[in-house]
């Protein structure tokens, strides 16, 4: 839409008027409250979409053979492929399994950390 | 931090840094103030809407896509939460020449302005003020409005004779 610069000008200048920013402190610091208020219920929602899973995740593991057997097979594989590779001469099996619990950990806990970096 | 750019900030914001989406609302809170105060001619009313507005927008940061901009994002979700507003309350849908002029302003000249948009159909008056008080392009307020190219054109045209005819019966003839 082709505008007519001055005209449009003349219009913008009435539509704004002299609207003034009034209590502009006092709208910042409303919704600085509110704002508060839904990150602190944040960290909850994180635990509660990442608990359940990982919780399912032990469980299995722990009561379910083929699953702990599964997870022993991925790890002895890590070895192997390591091992190819030539890095980490004395890598074995338990460094493995305790790096992949380091890590499922880590994501567990981010949700924590993140609040209280 | 307020010399950074929007795409700068929101990419901050999303990652939960709320001293950026602070810097976000100080840059666009008197726009989009001003934008819904002048669509509802309720000042605590269009200020609870800009707060639902920012409310929303800082639990969606993580989907802001970045294709159409912060400010249009942001003043869509805007435009959504006075529509929804609208739909809870239709009785309220058209405004009436009573609506307080904005405070502090020049009475009369706000209270004519406020009761030239109160002509307006509600698509007519946000088209307007989107297009010609906020500068948007008419493809971005169509993108807002959730509307044809098209009809924001007719909506624009019909508006602006509308607004002409009402300043120009109220002695704002052109200079």
């Amino acid at each position: 839409m082709k505008k007519n610069k001055s005209n449009d000008e003349r219009l913008r200048d009435l539509l704004r008027g002299d609207v003034p920013d009034v209590e502009r402190d006092f709208f910042e610091g409303r919704l600085r409250h509110k704002l508060d208020r839904v990150d602190a219920c944040r960290p909850a929602r994180g635990w509660a979409r990442w608990l359940p899973g990982g919780l399912a995740a032990a469980v299995l593991l722990v009561c379910h053979r083929q699953a702990w057997e599964g997870v022993l097979a991925l790890s002895r594989w890590v070895v192997e492929v390591v091992g190819w590779l030539g890095l980490f001469g004395s890598l074995d099996v338990r460094w493995v399994l305790a790096g992949g619990l380091a890590v499922v950990c880590g994501v567990l806990a981010y949700p924590l950390a993140k609040r209280w970096l | 931090m307020n010399s950074l750019n929007d795409t700068v900030l929101v990419g901050r914001a999303a990652l939960g840094d709320r001293r950026a989406f602070d810097a976000l609302v100080s840059r666009h809170a008197l726009p989009l103030r001003r934008y819904l105060l002048r669509l509802t001619g309720d000042p605590p009313l269009a200020d609870d809407l800009a707060q639902e507005t920012f409310i929303k927008a800082y639990c969606r940061i993580g989907t802001f896509g970045g294709l159409a901009g912060f400010r249009t994002w942001l003043f869509r979700i805007g435009y959504n939460a006075f529509c929804s507003h609208r739909r809870g309350e239709h009785e309220a849908a058209e405004l009436d020449d009573s609506l307080p002029a904005a405070e502090g302003a020049d009475p009369d000249t706000a209270h004519d302005v406020q009761a030239a948009l109160a002509r307006l159909r509600t698509e007519e008056r946000s088209a307007l003020l989107l297009h010609y008080m906020e500068d948007f392009p008419v493809a971005k307020v169509a993108a807002i409005m959730h509307m044809p190219v098209g009809t924001v054109k007719s909506h624009l045209k019909r508006g602006r004779d509308k607004l002409e005819t009402f300043l120009k019966q109220n002695g704002y003839e052109k200079e």
